[in-house]
């Protein structure tokens, strides 16, 4: 691999509180394509929880200490969320500091940026039979992310996404939306997970910790035989061969 | 001061605006193609005749544009009250290809409801008058008050079911003269 | 609308007008997605260029219409104008008040559920009778729409039967076929004998003075022609420059709105009844209403005003799909409701409205003037945050001070807020708490390194 590049891991919060294994995986994906990764030890939230929940100062101060350890020097920033992703660019507009610095989704940093065009990039690593399940997050629309993560993962020789039904609708999750509107985001949920379901598969990928931790409580609520994935775990599954 | 003062004095002054440079354009479609004008009135449940269809009428009440009557074949009962008639016809200003629409202007020899109380409307177009898109058709408007029609009446307010005729006509048929 | 806030409504919603609002919404938007690409070489451009055009008015709003009621006048049409909901509907009953019979028809319009116009005429002792099919049933059973577009998609053909059927339009029937056929019958005699007929304008052309009406059952083209006056109300906003831009908007609004190539009828109206015509209103008269509109114009939510009231945004809606209209306890529903109606009723009362959005962002996608349906909600929730009028729950400022102190969120107290919020009823009452999976990122770090 070609020496010299080098990547700022944004762990987001939900991963650095509850989901370790989702950061690991992020990491070796990021060093298999190539990039050293660097972890600025201070960082913590990029804001968009109080943002979204309607408190901007807070997300503000957030924002300022992100932008505070992301400085402007240093290699590119990249973040296994879209939904952390749109904050630094959407958010910290809106917030009137388009300055702050912008994070790279990790799928997108992977195709556009590392130019990855196979999976995994060295070795012939096969995952055959495996079946997946794949929710695009939101998020993902405000920074164009589109297909992309499901471009990666179909390119693990072997791995099958199989479609669901209204690929594009939402989870229900919406962030303070869970908490304060929790009949309707749960119904929203149980739609996607019975689309899931009726796909036929048992594991579920995604690109937002934030949209699988969510599903993940309705899955456990209603005891579904479902297993939920960041991609990233799938990519770096594939490296083990 | 009065309410439209107010208003104009709310909203203040205007605001430097810049048009988007790009250009929008329409599928293309072909010149004038009686093929295309069929095909969409047809998928609204709309149909193409010529002009032998209009013997059909005869014996039958016809709510009637003026500068239509001509057209219509003896024995044809023309009735004066729109409500009681089961016929409307009009004579069409244009035809468009492209969406399967008539375009119908008011004038002193035109009567608006003929193309909207009875349940049956025949449409009479002119030979010349096919259009083939909206933008030419919509370039001929005059100052007079005009209709532009794509289909029968319909509605599909009970649970989405299609139905033909709730208020306008039910059918409707363009004659090609 | 009295309705209770839109968790504990949804709450209640039965599962067969769920069902039928789901597929309903679900098969408009499939239409809508499959049909757009006919219609346009390029759906993007054709956004891109509607919305810079409803800009273009709004920029020189006052100019734009000072032009297009000095066009109106040259055609008869008579323009008034109201500051406000009172204001718009004194100058119709006054109009109203000067026509021989007591009897009005009305075309379906968004406009005139905002100021409430049906009460107000009634009270005044005339006879109001909405006449789009929809709207009709919601009058008759004493109801709300609840879609912008489809104003009775939360009934099923069974409630229909029974109100007619109660109501006396004929015999009981559950076909949707039937049922039309009754209503058309009891309206027809309406629309003959009805003195006045009141509508809204879906676009006003400012260079030639046009009032273009949409629509598919023809109710609304017999409100403004059988009667011998017609009365429309109009906001200020819904001006378009151009008859050269007439198609791109006809285009989008059907497509969006019913995936239909072209609405069935638009109506062109270029004032009353000339001396040489047989049939038409002998005045037409045109009310222009603020009610709010230019406040918004001048604010960072004015690019709401390009809407065309397509209601595309509320059948992609996930949140609306759930919750239904009723929920937004006002005739504006959906994404756009969830803006607009805290934007005209005040953030005290209706500012709920904004935070009852997953923000995914579908409805901005599929707006055909490309109003950025999710950035206004967001604002409005901070907006509605800093008058205090947010809901206490999580407490953002600890969260914030710990999230700006490495040392703390490093000692694991970090996510106490945030795990206080995940702990609270709107979680736990639906959800199983999260759990960590694997060993936490910062130690595996650690020791790699
Ligand atoms: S906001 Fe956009 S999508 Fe929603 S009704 Fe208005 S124009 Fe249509």
């Amino acid at each position: 691999m070609s020496g010299g590049r080098s990547v700022r891991l944004m762990i987001t919060c939900l991963v650095d509180a509850f989901y370790g294994k989702v950061g690991i995986a992020t990491v070796r994906v990021l060093e298999a394509a190539g990039y050293a990764v660097d972890f600025p030890d201070d960082q913590t939230c990029c804001g968009q929880p109080p943002f979204n929940a309607g408190d901007w100062d807070a997300a503000r101060r957030i924002g300022r200490h992100c932008a505070g350890v992301f400085g402007a020097d240093g290699g590119p920033v990249v973040t296994p969320s879209a939904s952390c992703a749109a904050m630094t660019r959407d958010g910290y507009a809106m917030l009137e500091h388009p300055e702050w610095p912008r994070a790279w989704e990790l799928a997108e940093f992977l195709i556009d940026v590392a130019g990855i065009r196979g999976w995994p990039p060295e070795g012939n690593s096969r995952m055959p039979g495996r079946r997946v399940a794949f929710h695009q997050a939101c998020h993902g629309r405000a920074i164009h992310l589109k297909d992309k993560p499901a471009r990666l993962l179909s390119m693990v020789p072997g791995l099958e996404i199989v479609p669901i039904a209204d690929p594009e609708q939402c989870c229900g999750f919406g962030g303070a939306f869970s908490v304060t509107h929790p009949n309707i985001s749960a119904r929203i949920g149980l739609e996607k997970l019975r689309s899931v379901q009726e796909s036929g598969v048992e594991e579920l990928v995604s690109g937002d910790m934030g949209c699988l931790m969510h599903l993940r409580g309705l899955i456990d609520r209603h005891s579904l035989p479902l297993r939920t994935l960041h991609y990233a775990q799938i990519l770096a599954e594939a490296l083990d061969g | 001061m009065s309410d439209r003062e107010a208003i104009l004095a709310r909203i203040g002054s205007a605001w430097p605006w810049q048009a988007a440079s790009t250009e929008v354009v329409g599928r293309p479609v072909e010149r004038e193609s009686w093929a295309l004008f069929t095909e969409r009135l047809h998928g609204l449940g709309g149909e193409v005749a010529g002009p032998e269809a209009l013997t059909t009428l005869v014996e039958r009440s016809v709510y009637s544009d003026e500068d239509a009557a001509a057209y219509l074949p003896e024995g044809v009962r023309c009735v004066d009250d729109p409500w009681q008639a089961e016929i409307g016809v009009t004579l069409v200003d244009w035809a468009v290809a492209e969406t399967g629409s008539l375009l119908i202007a008011t004038g002193s020899d035109r009567r608006r409801l003929a193309s909207l109380c009875p349940p049956h409307h025949y449409a009479l177009v002119p030979e010349g008058r096919l259009l083939a898109t909206l933008e030419e058709a919509l370039g001929h408007l005059t100052v007079r008050t005009t209709v532009l029609v794509t289909g029968p009446s319909r509605t599909a307010d009970i649970e989405g079911v299609l139905i033909r005729g709730v208020h306008g006509p039910g059918s409707l048929t363009a004659v090609r003269l | 609308m009295a309705n209770p806030p839109m968790e504990d409504f949804a709450r209640r919603l039965r599962p067969s007008t769920l069902e039928g609002i789901q597929s309903a919404t679900v098969g408009r938007v499939r239409e809508r997605v499959r049909l757009l690409p006919f219609v346009f070489a390029d759906v993007e451009a054709a956004r891109t260029q509607a919305a810079s055009i409803k800009d273009e008015v709004l920029a020189d709003l006052g100019g734009n219409l000072v032009r297009f009621e000095a066009a109106c006048l040259k055609h008869g049409i008579q323009v008034h104008w109201a500051l406000d909901a009172a204001r718009a509907r004194e100058i119709v009953l006054d109009l109203a008040s000067r026509a021989e019979g007591r009897l009005v028809v009305k075309a379906k319009s968004m406009v005139t559920e905002e100021i409430h116009l049906n009460a107000f005429l009634e009270a005044a002792g005339f006879e109001v009778v909405e006449t789009d099919l929809g709207e009709y049933v919601v009058q008759i059973d004493g109801d709300h729409p609840s879609h912008i577009v489809a104003p009775i998609i939360h009934k099923t053909r069974y409630e229909v039967a029974r109100s007619f059927a109660q109501k006396g339009l004929g015999p009981y029937t559950e076909d949707p076929g039937e049922l039309t056929l009754q209503a058309r019958a009891r309206l027809r005699e309406k629309f003959r004998t009805a003195s006045i007929g009141i509508s809204g304008v879906n676009f006003g052309v400012v260079e030639s003075g046009r009032l273009v009406l949409v629509e598919n059952e023809g109710n609304s083209r017999l409100s403004t022609t059988a009667p011998s006056i017609h009365i429309a109300i109009m906001g200020i906003e819904k001006l378009i420059p151009r008859e050269a831009d007439l198609p791109l908007f006809l285009r989008l609004l059907a497509g969006s709105a019913t995936a239909q190539r072209m609405t069935t009828y638009v109506h062109l109206i270029s004032g009353p009844r000339r001396e040489d015509e047989s049939d038409g209103p002998r005045e037409v008269h045109l009310v222009l209403l603020d009610n709010g509109r230019s406040a918004i114009r001048s604010g960072p939510y004015r690019d709401v005003l390009r809407c065309i009231r397509c209601g595309a945004c509320l059948n992609v809606c996930p949140v609306y799909r759930q919750a239904s209209g009723h929920a937004y306890r006002h005739p504006y529903s959906g994404p756009i409701g969830a803006v607009l109606t805290p934007l005209l009723e005040g953030l005290e009362k209706m500012g709920d409205l904004a935070r009852a959005s997953t923000l995914c962002g579908a409805c901005e996608e599929v707006c055909p003037v490309k109003i950025p349906l999710p950035h206004h909600l967001l604002r409005l929730r901070d907006e509605a945050a800093r008058q205090g009028l947010a809901p206490k729950g999580i407490p953002w400022s600890r969260f914030a001070s710990v999230a700006d102190e490495p040392p703390m969120w490093r000692s694991g107290l970090t996510l106490l807020p945030l795990a206080s919020g995940l702990s609270e009823k709107g979680w736990s009452e639906v959800r199983a708490a999260p759990r960590r999976e694997g060993r936490p990122f910062r130690r595996w770090w650690d020791e790699r390194s």
